[in-house]
């Protein structure tokens, strides 16, 4: 009796430990998307709870490659092969990558700590020598950048910079359509 | 999404095979028709489009006629919403588009047979406006077009006419959000309608230029399109605009006011940021534009031919 209570309870414990195991690797943006869905849903929860979560979870996601803003960032000659073929529309690797963003930034508005490091990834992909891709590229990563200053006033001094070395063509840009 | 000059680089139409062999048909044919759908503006849909292609446009229009853009501006460009569309009100968005557009052609419809379209370089654009693209030729050879739509035909004496072509790259655009795409096609609509405005009238050394297939000077009847400058990302195609108020500034102001939106999702307001810098990043004449030196849109239209050859 006491025998086949051991292995009723020890079989319920290896179920489970699998479940988990198979449900650990969920890709990122999933990830990124539970999280937002949380933090839209439960607003009051997310100090107390859910912030820390949110913060472990986006320290992972960070570390993680394929969440690299920059690396993600389509490249000039990428942007350039898409317009070839239709010169007329928002090339459709700029707006697969605001998908992106928008993922990223809905995190971002939970956790400073994560914006931050976002913030520095804008400043990488808003940065001519650092990344080849076109001005409007560049300026939609300067024009997030001023957003999460928005956000996060302590990242004024870190904007001011960025927009002092930032190109006249990327800046005049920003400007117009989106205000620094 | 684009209109270009014609001639060259959209479409080649035998406007002599039209009236020569099916004109009298035609003479004889009554009001176009379509099949039923319900959109907040008047336009006719032509029979070729799917069930599925139908309920996404309802629902683009649904989206986009109960969406309030926000009413105050944070930047340059989305200052100039209300002097574009009358107001931030979406009655007006959906008065703008009904002037514009009056007919959809799907993209399962093949031009009738009295069509000639021998050329259509841009296969992957998300829309065209043929109707202001037919005017163009219909003027520089001098002859009349008339297009069969349903039951009846459309005389195409005006860009006005509004006659817009949807490719299936319209309809096949991914994104996770459906209000993220009901945008995105909003946004092409609002770039197409804007080529359905000839400002100012048709210059008669312009009509000559078409004929000619060399680069119009003035591109303001059918805010037609130019070659982005040596130096440019988009360099060397027909994907910028050196004229004050054309699509490309006009859609740049449309997804530049609603990237600016409070309560809005992410989503949205991350693609129409990024549409906003893309479309306006192909405005030559940005800068001045935007901050006013140029002075007001002018959204008035006309079907004058002005004689400036003298």
């Amino acid at each position: 009796m006491y025998k086949s209570k051991s292995i009723f309870w020890l079989s319920g414990i290896v179920v489970l430990v699998c479940a988990l195991f198979l449900s650990s690797e969920p890709k990122n943006i999933e990830k990124e998307d539970q999280l937002a869905k949380r933090q839209e849903s439960k607003p009051k929860v997310v100090d107390q709870f859910v912030r820390p979560v949110l913060r472990h979870e986006a320290n992972k996601i960070r570390k993680t490659k394929n969440s690299h803003t920059v690396s993600s960032a389509p490249s000039k000659d990428l942007v350039r092969s898409e317009i070839q073929n239709n010169p007329h529309n928002v090339p459709s690797s700029f707006l697969d990558f605001s998908v992106q963003i928008a993922h990223k930034m809905k995190i971002a508005k939970a956790d400073q700590v994560y914006a931050e490091s976002l913030f520095a990834e804008f400043e990488t992909c808003a940065d001519e020598s650092e990344l080849e891709t076109t001005i409007a590229l560049r300026a939609y990563c300067l024009a997030n950048a001023v957003r999460l200053k928005a956000w996060y006033p302590g990242l004024a001094k870190s904007l001011d910079e960025l927009l002092a070395r930032s190109g006249e063509d990327v800046l005049n840009l920003v400007n117009t359509i989106r205000g620094t | 999404m684009g209109l270009l000059r014609m001639n060259k680089t959209l479409l080649l139409l035998s406007s002599g095979v039209i009236i020569g062999g099916c004109g009298l048909d035609f003479r004889f044919k009554g009001k176009p028709t379509g099949q039923p759908i319900n959109l907040p503006i008047e336009a006719l849909v032509d029979k070729n489009f799917s069930s599925q292609q139908i309920s996404e446009l309802e629902e683009s229009f649904a989206w986009a006629n109960e969406f309030e853009a926000p009413r105050t501006f944070v930047s340059k460009a989305s200052r100039w919403y209300e002097e574009i569309f009358g107001s931030s009100s979406s009655a007006d968005l959906m008065v703008y588009l009904d002037t514009r557009i009056s007919y959809f052609v799907s993209p399962q419809t093949t031009y009738q047979s009295n069509i000639k379209l021998s050329t259509v370089r841009n296969r992957q654009a998300l829309a065209t406006n043929i109707g202001a693209a037919i005017f163009m030729h219909s003027k520089a050879n001098d002859s009349d077009i008339i297009y069969e739509f349903g039951a009846g035909v459309i005389d195409i004496k005006s860009p006005r006419v509004g006659l817009v072509k949807l490719n299936n790259a319209f309809f096949d655009q991914e994104t996770s959000q459906a209000e993220a795409k009901n945008f995105r096609l909003m946004s092409v609509l609002v770039h197409e309608a804007r080529h359905s405005d000839c400002t100012g009238g048709i210059k008669r050394s312009e009509i000559l230029n078409e004929k000619k297939g060399v680069e119009h000077v003035d591109n303001s009847c059918s805010h037609l399109h130019t070659y982005c400058p040596a130096g440019h990302d988009y360099a060397g195609y027909a994907a910028c605009d050196n004229h004050p108020w054309g699509a490309y500034a006009v859609s740049a102001v449309h997804a530049a006011r609603i990237a600016e939106c409070d309560d809005c999702s992410e989503e949205i307001v991350q693609v129409a940021l990024a549409t906003a810098l893309d479309q306006g990043s192909r405005v030559m004449i940005e800068k001045k534009l935007f901050s006013g030196s140029l002075g007001l849109p002018n959204m008035s239209h006309s079907d004058i031919v002005v004689e400036d050859l003298n």
